[in-house]
């Protein structure tokens, strides 16, 4: 059990950054992507012998946070920090800049499935079809939110004119 | 740069800026625990559920905390019981569409008249309202929002998608979208004909009397229809149901009906290439709700074909349907006496697992019923309601013995 904990601890270390900066382009928000993370990681660890056998731990556990950040997806990001119940230990890393990112603020204003989309396509660079798969739809559902998110991120952009 | 080399480098610029921090695996190592040891309790739980049907019938409920035996809090439980919501702005009234877009609960419309009792031969109610409010339950705050186009009643259809809320009839079709608190009218083609009934991955699906079935991208608003289901004999439409394993029109086919055996619930099934009919249920009634994992029809009771024609066994109207194996089986406490014991505001909404119907509440995860009661409220009648994120919300109803009708908010959160 030592032996396992140990495994699993070492793998969250490895692969938390990674996975946060993953989650945060779907979630947009710092509190909703810990918490769909530690929901992940929670559900990884309940099953850990399963999940170490696997053959992609990273792409189990970033499915599960991914849908588990779209479970939660909705929660606008001010709304959701003011009711954080405890005032955390440490302020939160500095996120202004991200405000004044025009492509970063078209895609994080899509809806959330088409702004998952997005970030797993352009971001983890990830195939329609490995797409679908992590989000539990067709490949072909993957490609009218893709062209849909496309189309309105030319709209937003173009209007907008210059970049930062 | 074209479009999505500027996203390509810019997501990579702007994320990877990200100061990700290192995480706390304690917390991970602790709430996974507590998992895993509820999973192997539940399991225990369920199976007694089905062998202990008795216990079941007789109104006893499973809670969390019958569910944990090592000590352990109840997992993740919020505070149980009744709560009373903040005072809407909108007036009092029964009837009212309620809808979760995910983030908050919408009231829309419903009747100020005076509901008709049950049972009783009514003139027909007044015309709808068409006035709404959005309720968050998490700050306990609601908002006034833009007024729908339409009448609207809790017979309107509507569904959710992606937030997104689409209602509409034979006629009309139109979305709310309540980040932008903006209605819009969709021009839906002529052989639609039916309101939208179902939702999965960004499309609604409608099914019209000819058993046609269209499709809303809402984020496109285009519209498409599926290859007709042609299987013959044809099955009545009872119940469209937008599925993982592809989308599934219910009904029965009477000419299949035979001395020794009822009319069964049976299902077609599109899977993306073509249509094909799943094996008959064992069941009478409807199918209605969709969990994520099977299809569910909660009616009461059954029937054995009486003293003349009997079938030699009892055939419950209710069941539920794997659309993924086309595997059926009974629910479990659903006899014609299996309602609500206590008092009780009868609702039918459902969210995943969750269905409150006949004043109880289902929870197919875990195959229980439980009696959520009712609040300290004199409104017995005409509630409308619905599921939000695991909690059941209440809205107006009516007091019959003081003839007053309600505004009135109360949530019910399953642990209590």
């Amino acid at each position: 059990m030592a032996d396992q904990e140990a495994e699993f601890v070492a793998f969250y270390a490895a692969t938390w950054p990674r996975l946060f900066r993953t989650v945060y382009g779907v979630a947009g928000d710092r509190q909703l992507t810990e918490d769909a993370l530690q929901t992940a990681f929670a559900q990884a660890w309940s099953r850990w012998p399963k999940v170490s056998a696997s053959d992609d731990r990273l792409a189990y556990l970033r499915r599960m946070a991914i849908n588990a950040a779209l479970a939660r997806h909705r929660k606008a990001s001010s709304r959701r920090e003011s009711s954080v119940p405890v005032v955390p230990d440490a302020p939160a890393p500095d996120d202004d800049w991200l405000e004044w990112d025009a492509t970063w603020q078209a895609v994080r204003a899509l809806p959330p499935r088409q702004r998952a989309v997005v970030v797993l396509r352009y971001y983890e660079g990830l195939s329609e079809r490995e797409i679908a798969e992590m989000l539990g739809c067709r490949p072909g559902t993957v490609k009218s939110q893709a062209s849909a998110a496309l189309a309105r991120l030319r709209t937003v952009l173009e209007t907008e004119g210059t970049r930062r | 740069m074209n479009l999505e080399e500027r996203l390509t480098t810019d997501l990579h610029d702007d994320l990877d800026r990200l100061d990700a921090g290192p995480g706390d695996p304690r917390q991970a190592l602790v709430a996974g625990t507590r998992t895993s040891r509820r999973r192997t309790t539940l399991r225990v739980v369920s199976t007694a559920a089905v062998v202990g049907a008795v216990a079941l019938t007789a109104g006893v409920a499973l809670r969390p905390e019958d569910r944990t035996g090592d000590g352990e809090p109840a997992p993740s439980a919020p505070a149980g019981g009744w709560s009373k919501a903040a005072p809407s702005p909108l007036a009092p009234r029964y009837g009212a569409l309620m809808v979760w877009t995910g983030d908050e609960v919408l009231v829309m419309g419903g009747h100020q008249d005076t509901p008709c009792p049950p049972n009783a031969d009514c003139i027909a109610p007044s015309d709808p309202l068409s006035d709404a409010a959005a309720y968050d339950a998490e700050t306990d705050g609601w908002r006034t929002i833009a007024p729908p186009p339409i009448q609207i009643d809790s017979g309107t259809p509507a569904v959710v998608s992606d937030g997104i809320v689409v209602i509409g009839n034979a006629r009309n079709w139109w979305t709310y979208d309540p980040v932008a608190d903006r209605w819009r009218e969709l021009d839906p083609p002529a052989g639609v004909d039916a309101g939208p009934r179902t939702e999965l991955d960004g499309k609604v699906y409608a099914v019209d009397g000819h058993r046609t079935v269209s499709v809303l991208e809402v984020a496109s608003g285009s519209w498409s229809t599926l290859p007709s289901d042609d299987l013959a004999p044809a099955l009545t439409i009872d119940g469209l149901f937008a599925t993982s394993s592809g989308i599934v029109l219910a009904g029965v086919n009477y000419r299949e009906s035979a001395p020794d055996e009822p009319t069964l619930t049976q299902a077609d099934i599109w899977d993306g290439r073509s249509w094909s009919r799943l094996p008959r249920t064992g069941m009478i009634g409807w199918l209605y709700n969709w969990t994520g994992e099977r299809i569910l029809g909660l009616e009461p009771g059954g029937a054995d074909g009486g003293q003349t024609n009997n079938w030699g066994r009892y055939y419950p109207a209710a069941g539920a349907l794997d659309p993924a194996t086309g595997a059926w089986e009974p629910l479990p406490g659903l006899d014609y006496e299996d309602r609500a014991e206590g008092p009780a505001w009868v609702v039918e909404t459902a969210e995943g697992p969750l269905v409150a119907t006949q004043g109880r509440v289902y929870d197919d995860s875990a195959r229980t019923w439980t009696e959520p009661g009712i609040p300290d409220s004199a409104v017995d009648s005409d509630l409308s309601a619905t599921w939000a994120d695991g909690r059941l919300v209440f809205f107006g109803g009516y007091d019959r013995d003081a003839e007053r009708l309600s505004n009135d908010t109360w949530i019910w959160t399953p642990g209590g």
